[in-house]
């Protein structure tokens, strides 16, 4: 008998007292054959991590030198000493950095879970995954790790089960007393990160799929952008966070009653950018760093908080201000008292009186309405202050400052505040302010330390008050997914390599230096046409990045996922389109299978696709995750400086000549290879140095001799113009006088036969001896023994 | 305040938060630096970034290679200042991150052949926190000497200049140069 399984329970009449549970059952017809890995547990991609690790080097960079995460501590590890337990420093580092990737990946599991959840409640189960005509693989990361093509929302509850297991598992092996090996804990590491990819794609896509933000669209429209944006004759409701769940609520609240002309709708962080991929009239205020300078301008007049990312003074900070708190998440209650059940007449006058300072309401779709009806309320009675402080209150701030610089040993930047107040104390100058803002993080560190509680931030803020305003622009919504057709279009030209590589430009606002800086990078490629993508606050801050004429990048360059295109691909969980689209690209070009392949696909993308990360301002936890994951795929990326704080770096070392080799599926044999890339997370100090380290990374050992040219061409460029000299190593990248570029090439074969003793043909102008390995058109290398034995029909002697 | 006494005096660290059980770095007086440069077999000077914005610097690290002999890795786009003034860095393109990993490796041959370095100084560096790790990475996990000439005190080099105003902390580079 052949039962048709569904949700639900059977009950046996003969077997009494006994049930029958059925779960989920999906139905997966045969659409590829599974492969090696589906759903891998911790160890199952263990053998591909150690290949990564033998390579890229783990390098740590303690923070604190002991332990005191259990009671027989705390422990003493300096010089790679043993604690208690025994474990020593590195493999201790590396336990502190597995715990942060789960806090990252944990964050996004738990959002793309409430989401699921809550769209299963409202749409069913059955409602279907569409991401549009012209996205067929709607979810690579899901195909590929899981092994399943996931049709409904419901599906996808299946996919989150699988990712929680997998964490906890993982949060288990951090008890004291596991692991020994700091490759180990770091195998852990990037297995985390590679489910984060899985649970930032699950919520992305249902949320594209269930709320109709753009799917795939490069022509995405453009939204306004900045702290200078909002119409401030309105209402302004400021929401905060990651989960857009109760901003939408407002949105349709406003337009269910006519009001979307009356209120401005305003976001900080990623809910920001998801608000406007529902309604693209909703504005972005900025990213992280402009919670406090939104907050102390006083504009706002009412906040709501989601999860992640929002200041934990947040409710005090706002009822110094006045400005009533909605905090709506599980996650950052705020210890307000639960009020969702309340009639909203109450509510809503004890926010607008002032009786209450903030409420908790956890149903998002009561959110709307409360938010608007007080924004609406406490406009009316209060009106508006001027922005921070008076211009007397500004005198008599600076006027306090004894030059102690405590706050400058405070700052994060130590920024020379000191010499900034004394300045205006002396002189009634306050330009030095103004050169402090555009660093400024706003994070009111300074104040905690300051004798004379001067409040800095606002004196900082109320100074370059013009120069805040006039931070406007343009930003392209977020579009989700790149196109199959895009993919179809570009993979050729990205493994040749005549599109030089592809910029991933993601993560947060903790910048080394001023926010203007970011757009600097991300401009040198897309004139040199790299395919740039973004995400997240750095989308923001480039929309924020304009020209003479006001115009911002995304403005000036298209949207499409082609060579000069920006695509902004939406908020930090539309980050797994970015891997989605190196993921398709081996799927779709090389016609490689997704299915349960993990380590095939990634060690494609590492010998292939010359695709690098940018993570400018990397501060949380969810972006040591998101990196990681990056780095499991085979995908480098350069940090800036404060990223070093995550303690572990992977650096390999292009000297040590036995670590670099693939085996040639082509030749059947084992290759040396040149150093490409030679690292996968590395940090630079400044922009001119993360420019050429992006040009450098993009270069891969398969590249065409015609995509080697031209990524050689723009290495050495970008290194002679900000390095003043060519770059030291670009002769480890040569195997034939076609890669050289084309305008130097004579000069550059007589260095190589001067300073390296390769031997040239003059007279054809070709390298006889020297290289690293000759060229080879149909080279086809891998680092994984089952690829080769796969597409070779040979065995390894392991 | 005079320079002997900006030596003495006790010194903060750049960020009180960035705190180790180990040794803190030992102070030390631009003399002691310039004799431990002369007495050491192997040494190599670093820069970074903040070359970029800073003449002064410049004309600093120009004086001491040419004084010392001692090799320049530049890092953080360091090099161009430098190379514009004639000096030839052993390495340009390797971040600080990259170098501070080949200098935990004690089979490292150095930029030159010779050798991993016996005395890494670092000078211009835009980020103290950036330096701080790579030199508590150097403590923790390689036998190399570190000295920061930089304008903030590094808890996690082996020797360090306290925090100097801007004044004091020329007249003290230019002592270095003296001896
Ligand atoms: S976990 Fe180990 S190193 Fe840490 S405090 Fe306990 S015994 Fe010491
Ligand atoms: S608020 Fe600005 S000036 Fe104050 S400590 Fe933070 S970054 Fe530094
Ligand atoms: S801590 Fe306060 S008093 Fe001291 S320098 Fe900074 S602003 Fe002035």
């Amino acid at each position: 008998m052949v039962m048709d399984l569904r949700d639900g329970f059977i009950v046996l009449d003969e077997m009494r007292n006994v049930t029958i549970r059925i779960g989920k059952v999906i139905e997966e017809d045969e659409w590829e054959p599974m492969g090696p890995t589906p759903k891998p547990h911790i160890l199952d991609l263990r053998y591909w991590d150690q290949k990564l690790l033998e390579r890229y080097e783990p390098f740590y960079a303690p923070m604190q030198d002991f332990c005191n995460l259990c009671t027989m501590g705390p422990c003493e590890l300096s010089h790679n000493k043993e604690g208690a337990c025994g474990i020593d420093l590195k493999t201790q580092k590396a336990r502190l950095v597995v715990l942060a990737c789960l806090i990252g990946a944990s964050s996004h599991t738990a959002h793309a879970r409430h989401l699921v959840h809550y769209l299963v409640e409202k749409f069913g189960r059955d409602h279907p995954i569409d991401l549009g005509n012209n996205v067929n693989i709607e979810a690579p990361n899901v195909r590929l790790v899981f092994g399943i093509r996931p049709k409904t929302i419901g599906d996808l509850e299946t996919v989150l089960d699988y990712v929680e297991q997998e964490l906890v598992r993982v949060l288990h092996t951090l008890h004291t007393g596991q692991e020994e090996s700091y490759l180990d804990y770091e195998s852990k590491a990037l297995h985390v990160g590679m489910l984060d990819h899985v649970a930032m794609e699950v919520a992305d896509i249902a949320q594209v799929a269930a709320f109709n933000y753009p799917k795939g669209d490069p022509d995405a429209p453009l939204v306004e952008t900045g702290f200078g944006v909002l119409d401030l004759n309105k209402p302004v409701i400021l929401i905060i966070g990651h989960n857009v769940l109760p901003a939408r609520n407002i949105v349709d609240y406003l337009e269910e009653h006519g009001l979307e002309n009356e209120v401005e709708v305003a976001g900080l962080c990623c809910t920001a950018i998801d608000t406007t991929r529902y309604d693209p009239k909703a504005k972005i205020v900025g990213t992280l760093s402009f919670e406090l300078r939104a907050i102390r301008s006083g504009i706002p007049d009412v906040v709501v908080t989601d999860e992640q990312c929002i200041r934990a003074d947040t409710l005090r900070e706002c009822s110094k201000m006045g400005i009533p708190v909605i905090a709506t998440s599980e996650a950052a209650s705020r210890g307000l008292p639960d009020r969702t059940h309340e009639n909203p007449d109450v509510i809503v006058e004890d926010l607008v009186s002032g009786r209450a300072k903030g409420v908790l309401i956890r149903d998002p779709d009561k959110v709307g309405e409360i938010a608007v009806r007080v924004a609406i309320e406490v406009r009316k009675r209060k009106g508006r202050k001027e922005p921070f402080m008076s211009e007397e209150e500004l005198k008599a701030e600076v006027q306090k400052c004894t030059g102690c610089a405590r706050c400058v040993f405070s700052c994060p930047h130590n920024l020379r505040i000191d010499v900034a107040m004394q300045h205006a104390k002396k002189k009634g100058d306050f330009s030095k302010f103004r050169e402090i803002e555009p660093t400024c993080i706003a994070c009111g560190r300074c104040e905690q330390v300051c004798p004379k509680g001067i409040r800095i931030v606002d004196v900082i803020m109320k100074s370059s008050l013009d120069q805040l305003k006039s931070k406007t622009g343009k930003s392209r919504a977020g579009r989700g997914p790149i196109q199959d057709v895009e993919i179809r279009k570009v993979g050729q030209p990205i493994v040749m390599g005549t599109i030089p590589g592809v910029i991933a430009a993601i993560g947060c606002p903790n910048y080394p230096r001023a926010r203007e800086e970011l757009g600097q990078i991300v401009e040198e490629f897309l004139k040199r046409r790299y395919i740039v993508v973004t995400s997240g606050c750095h989308a923001m801050d480039l929309g924020m990045y304009t020209d003479e004429e006001g115009k911002s990048l995304y403005e000036k360059y298209p949207g499409s996922f082609d060579a000069g295109g920006l695509v902004n691909v939406g908020s930090c969980v539309a980050n797994s389109h970015i891997s989605g689209a190196v993921i398709k690209i081996a799927a779709i070009f090389a016609q490689r299978p997704l299915r349960g392949n993990y380590a095939e696909i990634a060690d494609y993308i590492l010998n292939r696709i010359g695709a690098v990360g940018l993570a400018w301002g990397a501060y949380s936890q969810k972006a040591a995750s998101i990196a990681t994951g990056f780095n499991r795929l085979g995908v480098p990326a350069v940090v800036g400086p404060h990223s070093t704080k995550y303690r572990r770096a992977y650096i390999g070392k292009y000297w040590k000549k036995e670590k670099w080799w693939v085996y040639d599926i082509k030749s059947k044999k084992k290759i040396p290879v040149e150093p490409a890339p030679d690292a996968l997370l590395v940090c630079a100090e400044t922009k001119e140095e993360a420019i050429v380290q992006l040009a450098r990374l993009c270069i891969r050992p398969a590249d065409t001799y015609l995509g080697r040219q031209i990524k050689l061409t723009h290495y050495i460029e970008l290194s002679q113009k900000y390095l003043g000299c060519l770059p030291d190593d670009w002769h480890l990248y040569v195997r034939t006088e076609a890669d050289l570029p084309v305008k130097m090439r004579d000069q550059l074969l007589k260095i190589l036969e001067d300073e390296h003793g390769w031997k040239i043909d003059w007279k054809n102008k070709k390298i006889l001896e020297g290289p690293i390995r000759q060229y080879d058109a149909g080279f086809n290398p891998t680092l994984v023994e089952h690829v080769y034995e796969k597409y070779t029909g040979e065995k390894i002697i392991r | 305040m005079s320079l002997d006494k900006a030596f003495e005096r006790v010194t903060r660290i750049f960020n009180p938060a960035d705190v180790q059980v180990s040794k803190c770095a030992s102070i030390i007086k631009p003399k002691v630096v310039a004799t431990m440069i002369k007495k050491s077999k192997h040494p190599v000077l670093i820069t970074g970034g903040k070359l970029l914005e800073d003449e002064r610097l410049v004309d600093f690290v120009v004086k001491l290679h040419e004084k010392t002999g001692m090799d320049v890795i530049a890092t953080g786009g360091s090099s161009r200042p430098l190379i514009e003034r004639g000096v030839e860095p052993v390495a340009t393109v390797f971040t600080l991150h990259y170098v501070t990993q080949y200098l935990t490796d004690p089979n490292w041959k150095g930029f030159d052949g010779k050798g991993n370095y016996d005395l890494a100084v670092f000078i211009g560096f835009t980020a103290p926190y950036y330096l701080s790790r790579m030199l508590s990475a150097l403590k923790h996990f390689s036998r190399v000497n570190t000295i920061s000439i930089c304008e903030y005190y590094q808890p996690h080099a082996k020797f360090s200049f306290p925090n100097l105003n801007e004044d004091l902390y020329y007249e003290a580079l230019n002592m270095i140069l003296e001896v």
